[in-house]
C-alpha cells in the first residue's frame, strides 16, 4: 500500500517538485539553444519558472461563451496529475526503481495520453473557434503518432524479452539494458530509436510538428483562452511532459549507469537529459514547420515504417 | 443377357433417375421459392411456399437413413398445419374485403389484428422459428441429413431456408407493417376464429414441447417400416427466472395498457423479481458463469425499463413494445441459464428471431422496417451455421448436457467442423468485422433503450457461448488433436483485433450519434473476443472484465445519446452544440463513460484493457496486440469529436429548447456512471466472481486484491493509481484556495468579428479530422478495390 516514501518519492522526488523545477529548466534551457542557433540571445535560463510564478497571481479569464465553465476550469488539472503519476512511475537507472506496482508500459501510455486528452477538453470546452480547429489538429496528429509509439514500445518489450515473451515491466527493461547494454548500441533497434525521437518531437510539438498550438495560425490554439493559474498549469504539464518523455527515451535505449553511485548516477541522468534537450533544441531551430496534412502524411509512413522494420528485426532475427 | 449385368443396368438406371429427381426437385424449388417471392396474391404465395418446402423435404427420402422418414413426416405434417392456418386467415380476411392481392392488403393486420394473428403467427412458424411446431421439425431435418454425414447439403438447405425465409419476411412486413390506408373495417366473427386458433394452439403446443412434436411421427415411421428409429431427444428446460419474465411479458400486455408509465415500472419489476428467482434456480451445467451474466442480465433489464419510462413516452403502443422486449430479455436469460445446447439453441432463436424483430419495428417508419429486417435477416444466416453445429455436436457426443458434451467429445474432422461452424455464428451475432454494419447489427432507428441494451448486453451472448464451446474443445483435447481448436481461437482472436481498428476507424467517419455507439460497440466486443480467444486464465479474466465493464459504459453512452435525441429530436451530431450547457447532468455521466470506453486509468475499461493486453502478450500474438492498442487511440478521437461536436462549442438551432432529461432517465444514467468509477478503482468487484468462473472452466485462478490485479513481475494497483491522481487534483485545488485568485469573465477572442453567428463559429463533427478521415477513406478504398469492389465508405 501506499508508504510515507511513497509520497515523498511522488512529492518531492523524482516526481513533484524535482520533476516540476527540472521540466521548466529543460524547458528554458531549450528556448535558449534555440535561440541561440538561431543568432538570438533567448531568455534567461530560469525564465519559464518566473512565467509560473507570475502566471499563479494573475486574474483568471473565463469565457462567457465556455459551454461548459466547470469543464473550462477542471481541464488543465487532469494533464497535470497525468504528468505527475507518469514521472512516479518512472525509473531512473541507478537512483530509482520506480514504484511496484503499476510500473509498466501499458499504465505508461494511457497516462501519457492524458496531457493530449487534457489540451482538447480545455479546448473544446473554452468556446473559441480556434482553439475547436487546434483541437481537431492535435487529435489528428495524436491518431498518427500513437502507432508509432505502441509499436516501438511492444519492440522494446520484446526485445528486453530476449526471445522469452515481452517485458512490461519499466524496471526490467532497464535493468536487462544495464546488464545486457543499452538497446542504442543495438543495430536492431536504431529504426525504432529514430522512429521514437520523430514520435517524440510530434507529441511535444515541436517543430516540425508545431501545429495544434501555433501562434501562427490558430493563435496558440487550446491555450488561447486561458490566463492566469490553469495557463501555468498547462506550463507546468508541458513541462513535466518533456521530462517525462527524455525519460521514457533513456529507459527505452540509453539507460545506462555511470557506476554505483546514486549521486554520479543522478548526474549522469541530468547529463543525458540535457543533452536529448540540446538535439531537440538543433531540431527544433533549423526545421520549419508541416501543415496538418503534410505532418500527417509523414507520421503515417516514416516512423511506423521504420518502427515496424526493428519490430520485424526482433522477432525474426 | 445375364442377370448381373442386367442388375448393373438397374442399378445405373435407378442413379440416374434419382439424380434427376434431385435435379427436378431442386429446380422445383427454386421456381417455387422465386415465384413466391414475386407472386401478388397471398394465396399463391401460400401454394408456391408449400410446394417449394415439401419439394425441399422430400430430399430427406434420398437420405435412406433411419431418422429420415420421421423427419419428412413431422416436416409436411407440421407445414400442413401452419400453412392450412395461413390459408385458412387468408380466406377469411379475403372474404371480408374482396381481395387477397397483396397490394389490397397492405397495412390489414392493423385493423383485423384476431385473425392476422394465425396468419403472423404462421409466417414465423413457416420461417421455423421457435416456439412453433416447425422449430423442431426443422431441427429433425438437419439432424438427418448430419446423421448421415451430409454437411455440406444441410449447409445448401439453409440457403433455401433463406429463399423462402424472404418470402415470409416479405409478407409480413406488407401485411403487419405498412400503413392501412382503406376503410374503416370490423374483424371477422367468432365462429370463424375458431378453427384458426385451434390450429395456433396446436402448433405452439408441439413448439413447446417438442416430445408430443416428435414422438407420434417416430411411431408412425415404425408403422411404414423404418426398423430403427433413433432420433434426437430433445428436452426443453424451462429456468424459474425464464418462466417468471415471459409470465410478466404477457402480464404487462394485458395489463399495461394503461399506460406508459405502469408498463414501465412493471416490466421493471418482473425483472426483479426474476433475479430474486435465481436464487433458487437449477445450476447444473450452468454454474457462476452462467448466473453471473443472468444477474447482469437482468439488472441491465430493469435499468432499461425504468429508463423508457421516460423515454418511450412520446412513442405509442407502449406495452407492446416492452412485451417483446421481456420476451427477449427472457430468451437471452434462457441462454444463460440452460445447462444443454438443445434449450440454448431453443432460447436463442427466441432471443434474436422475431420477438427481436418485432420490437425492432416499434416505430413502425420505412427506415426502421427496412433496416429491422436486414438484421433479421443476418440473425437468420446466423442461425443456419449455429443450426449445424448444434446437430454437429450432438452427433459427435450423443449428448445435449454441457457435460454430458464435454465426457464423450473426441476430437475428429465433423467435431472441428462444428466448433467452426458454432464460433462462426457465434462471432456473427457479436458483428465482428463490420463489413455491412446494417445487416450485421441492430438497427439505429430503434428505440434507444432496445438498442442500448442489445449493444450492451444482448450481444454479449456471442461471446458468452463461444467461450463455453471453446472449453468444451478443450476439454476433449489431446496432444495430437488439438490443432483445429488452436487455429480456430487464433483466427477468431485475430478477427476480434481486426473489428478493434475497422469499427473504430468507422466511428471516425460517422456523423449519426447512434451509428457511432454502434461501430464502438462492435468494436468493443473484439477486445471481448480477443481477451476469451486466447483461452488463458489472464486473458479469460480479462475478457470477461471487460464482458462486464463493457455492460455499464456502452449503455451509459447508449442512455446519454437517447437522452439527447429527446431533448432535441436528432441523431445527426452535425446539428448539435454546446449541449454540455443544457444538459450538464447528461454531460456530466457522457464524459465518465467516455473515459471508461478509452480507458482512461480510473474508469473501468483500463483494467480490462490493461488485461488483454498482458495477455495477448504472454501468447505474443503482437500483431494482435498492435491492433487493439491502436483501437484504443481511434476510440478516444472519435469520441472527442462526438464531445466536442455536440456538447461543447456553440449552441445551435436545435439544441436552444433543450432541457435537462427527467430523473426518470437520469437515474439509471447515474447508477451506470458510479458503476463506471467504482469498477475502475476496485476491479475485484468484478474480478473475484470472475476467478470462481476461472475454476468452473479448470484454469488458475488470478491473484486479485481488493484493488490490486497481478500478473507475473507486473501489477496493478488501482488504488495506488486513484490516491496519486487525487492527490495531484488537491494540490492544484489547495494552490487554487490558497491564491485567493480572482476571476473575470470575458467574451471569447475571435480576430475582432462581432458578426459571428452562433453557426459559424461552431466546428461541427463534418468538419472534424478532415486529413484522418481522408486516409481511413483512402483505405477503406484501397481495400475495396483489391477485394473487386467499387467506390469508399458509405454511411448507412
Amino acid at each position: 500500500m501506499l508508504s510515507a516514501s511513497d509520497i515523498l518519492t511522488y512529492l518531492v522526488f523524482p516526481g513533484g517538485l524535482f520533476a516540476v523545477l527540472f521540466g521548466l529548466l529543460l524547458l528554458g534551457f531549450e528556448r535558449i539553444a534555440v535561440a541561440r542557433f538561431q543568432g538570438r540571445v533567448g531568455p534567461p535560463l530560469l525564465q519559464n519558472v518566473f512565467d509560473a510564478f507570475k502566471l499563479r497571481g494573475k486574474e483568471v479569464l473565463i469565457p462567457k461563451d465556455a459551454t461548459n465553465k466547470i469543464f473550462f476550469c477542471i481541464a488543465p488539472v487532469l494533464g497535470f496529475v497525468g504528468m505527475m503519476a507518469a514521472i512516479s512511475i518512472l525509473p531512473i537507472s541507478g537512483v530509482y526503481g520506480g514504484t511496484g506496482a503499476n510500473s509498466d508500459l501499458i499504465v505508461l501510455i494511457y497516462l501519457l495520453a492524458l496531457p493530449a486528452v487534457s489540451n482538447v477538453m480545455g479546448g473544446s470546452a473554452s468556446g473559441s473557434t480556434y482553439s475547436a480547429i487546434s483541437v481537431s489538429r492535435e487529435v489528428v496528429l495524436m491518431f498518427a503518432y500513437e502507432i508509432t509509439f505502441i509499436i516501438v514500445l511492444f519492440t522494446v518489450a520484446l526485445n528486453a524479452g530476449a526471445g522469452e515473451g515481452a517485458v512490461f515491466s519499466l524496471k526490467g527493461i532497464v535493468d536487462y539494458q544495464v546488464v545486457n547494454g543499452s538497446f542504442i548500441a543495438d543495430p536492431k533497434m536504431i529504426p525504432a530509436f529514430l522512429g521514437f525521437v520523430i514520435f517524440l518531437l510530434a507529441t511535444l510539438e515541436v517543430p516540425p510538428f508545431h501545429i495544434a498550438e501555433n501562434s501562427a495560425d490558430v493563435m496558440s490554439g487550446y491555450l488561447m483562452e486561458y490566463s492566469g493559474m490553469p495557463l501555468a498549469l498547462f506550463e507546468m504539464t508541458h513541462a513535466l511532459k518533456l521530462l517525462v518523455l527524455i525519460t521514457v527515451l533513456q529507459i527505452f535505449f540509453m539507460p545506462g549507469v555511470a557506476g554505483d553511485s546514486i549521486i554520479f548516477n543522478l548526474f549522469w541522468y541530468l547529463v543525458k537529459s540535457v543533452g536529448i534537450v540540446a538535439v531537440i533544441s538543433l531540431i527544433h531551430a533549423s526545421l520549419a514547420s508541416f501543415r496538418v496534412d503534410q505532418a500527417l502524411k509523414f507520421l503515417m509512413t516514416v516512423p511506423i515504417a521504420l518502427s515496424l522494420v526493428s519490430l520485424f528485426l526482433v522477432i525474426f532475427a | 443377357m445375364d442377370v448381373t449385368a442386367l442388375d448393373g443396368n438397374m442399378a445405373l438406371v435407378q442413379g440416374h433417375s434419382s439424380e434427376i429427381i434431385h435435379l427436378l426437385s431442386t429446380a422445383i424449388l427454386i421456381y417455387c421459392g422465386v415465384k413466391a417471392l414475386y407472386h401478388k396474391e397471398l394465396r399463391k404465395v401460400l401454394i408456391y411456399a408449400f410446394v417449394g418446402m415439401v419439394v425441399d423435404a422430400r430430399t430427406l427420402l434420398d437420405l435412406g437413413s433411419s431418422q429420415a422418414v420421421p423427419a419428412f413426416l413431422s416436416q409436411i405434417f407440421v407445414f400442413s398445419i401452419s400453412i392450412g392456418m395461413m390459408y385458412l386467415a387468408v380466406k377469411a380476411i379475403s372474404a371480408k374485403t374482396g381481395s387477397d392481392n397483396l397490394d389490397d392488403l397492405q397495412g390489414i393486420g392493423r385493423v383485423m389484428p384476431k385473425v392476422a394473428i394465425p396468419l403472423g403467427a404462421g409466417l414465423f412458424a413457416m420461417m421455423g422459428m421457435p416456439p412453433f411446431a416447425t422449430f423442431f421439425s426443422k431441427l429433425l431435418m438437419v439432424s438427418a441429413f448430419i446423421d448421415s454425414g451430409k454437411i455440406v447439403s444441410s449447409l445448401i438447405q439453409g440457403g433455401a431456408e433463406i429463399l423462402y425465409f424472404l418470402v415470409f419476411l416479405r409478407v409480413l412486413k406488407i401485411i403487419f407493417l405498412r400503413q392501412y390506408e382503406g376503410e374503416a373495417r370490423t374483424d371477422c366473427s367468432n365462429a370463424v376464429l375458431v378453427p384458426l386458433y385451434v390450429l395456433l394452439v396446436f402448433n405452439i403446443i408441439g413448439g413447446v414441447f417438442p416430445a408430443v412434436a416428435i414422438k407420434p411421427f417416430v411411431g408412425l415411421a415404425k408403422m411404414f417400416g423404418a426398423v430403427s428409429v433413433d432420433v434426437p431427444l430433445f428436452n426443453l428446460s424451462w429456468p424459474l427466472p425464464v418462466l417468471c419474465l415471459s409470465v410478466g411479458a404477457l402480464i404487462v400486455y394485458f395489463y399495461g395498457r394503461k399506460s406508459n408509465k405502469v408498463a414501465g415500472l412493471m416490466a421493471s419489476g418482473f425483472c426483479v423479481l426474476s433475479m430474486l428467482f435465481l436464487t433458487v434456480t437449477d445450476r447444473s451445467g450452468v454454474g457462476n458463469y452462467g448466473i453471473g451474466f443472468a444477474i447482469l442480465i437482468l439488472f441491465m433489464g430493469a435499468l432499461q425499463f425504468f429508463y423508457s419510462v421516460s423515454y418511450m413516452d412520446h412513442s405509442h403502443k407502449q406495452y407492446r413494445f416492452y412485451t417483446f422486449f421481456m420476451l427477449m430479455i427472457a430468451g437471452l436469460l434462457g441462454v444463460s441459464l440452460t445447462g444443454d445446447l438443445f434449450s440454448m439453441f431453443f432460447f436463442w432463436e427466441v432471443m434474436s428471431g422475431w420477438v427481436l424483430y418485432l420490437a425492432l419495428v416499434h416505430e413502425e417508419d420505412d427506415f426502421s422496417i427496412q433496416e429491422a429486417s436486414k438484421y433479421f435477416l443476418f440473425n437468420y444466416l446466423g442461425a443456419v451455421f449455429l443450426t449445424i453445429g448444434v446437430l454437429v455436436m450432438y452427433k459427435i457426443s450423443g449428448s445435449w448436457a454441457y457435460e454430458g458434451i464435454v465426457e464423450n467429445f473426441s476430437y475428429t474432422q465433423p467435431a472441428a467442423i462444428g466448433i467452426a461452424m458454432l464460433s462462426l455464428g457465434f462471432l456473427m451475432k457479436a458483428a465482428q468485422l463490420p463489413f455491412r454494419i446494417d445487416f450485421q447489427m441492430h438497427p439505429k432507428p430503434a428505440p434507444t433503450p432496445i438498442s442500448g441494451y442489445i449493444s450492451s448486453t444482448m450481444l454479449k451472448s456471442g461471446p458468452f457461448m463461444m467461450v463455453k464451446i471453446f472449453f468444451i474443445g478443450a476439454a476433449g483435447y489431446s496432444a495430437t488433436s488439438f490443432l483445429p481448436l488452436e487455429t480456430i481461437m487464433y483466427v477468431s482472436a485475430w478477427i476480434g483485433a481486426l473489428t478493434i481498428v475497422m469499427a473504430a476507424s468507422f466511428a471516425m467517419l460517422t456523423n449519426s450519434m447512434k451509428r457511432l455507439l454502434i461501430y464502438h460497440t462492435v468494436s468493443q466486443l473484439g477486445y471481448v473476443v480477443v481477451g476469451c480467444a486466447l483461452m488463458t486464465s489472464f486473458g479469460l479474466a480479462g475478457g470477461l472484465l471487460h464482458f462486464a465493464n463493457h455492460m455499464f459504459f456502452k449503455n451509459l453512452l447508449f442512455l446519454c445519446a437517447g437522452a439527447v435525441f429527446i431533448s432535441t429530436s436528432t441523431d445527426r451530431m452535425d446539428e448539435l452544440g454546446g449541449l454540455a450547457k443544457k444538459m450538464p447532468v447528461t454531460f456530466f455521466c457522457f464524459m465518465i463513460g467516455v473515459f471508461a470506453i478509452s480507458g482512461v486509468p480510473l474508469f473501468s475499461g483500463f483494467v480490462s484493457k490493461w488485461m488483454i493486453y498482458h495477455a495477448v502478450m504472454d501468447k505474443g500474438f503482437v500483431g494482435i496486440a498492435v491492433l487493439s492498442l491502436f483501437g484504443s487511440v481511434l476510440t478516444l478521437a472519435s469520441f472527442i469529436k462526438f464531445m466536442h461536436s455536440a456538447y461543447l462549442g456553440q449552441i445551435q438551432e436545435k439544441v436552444e429548447n433543450a432541457k435537462e432529461a427527467s430523473w426518470y432517465m437520469l437515474a439509471p444514467m447515474l447508477i451506470l456512471t458510479a458503476l463506471c468509477v467504482l469498477l475502475g478503482i476496485f476491479p475485484s468487484i468484478a474480478l473475484v466472481p470472475i476467478n470462481s468462473m476461472l475454476s468452473e472452466f479448470n484454469l488458475q485462478p488470478l491473484s486479485v486484491g481488493v484493488n490490486t490485479v497481478t500478473h507475473g513481475a507486473d501489477s496493478l494497483n488501482m488504488l495506488y493509481l486513484t490516491v496519486i491522481l487525487l492527490l495531484g487534483c488537491a494540490m492544484v485545488v489547495a494552490a487554487y484556495f490558497m491564491m485567493k485568485t480572482k476571476t473575470r469573465s470575458t467574451h471569447v477572442y475571435a480576430c475582432g468579428a462581432g458578426d459571428l453567428t452562433a453557426k459559424d463559429s461552431h466546428v461541427a463533427s463534418d468538419n472534424f479530422y478532415e486529413d484522418s478521415k481522408g486516409f481511413i477513406k483512402g483505405t477503406v478504398k484501397f481495400i475495396k478495390k483489391i477485394s473487386g469492389m467499387k467506390g469508399g465508405y458509405v454511411e448507412r
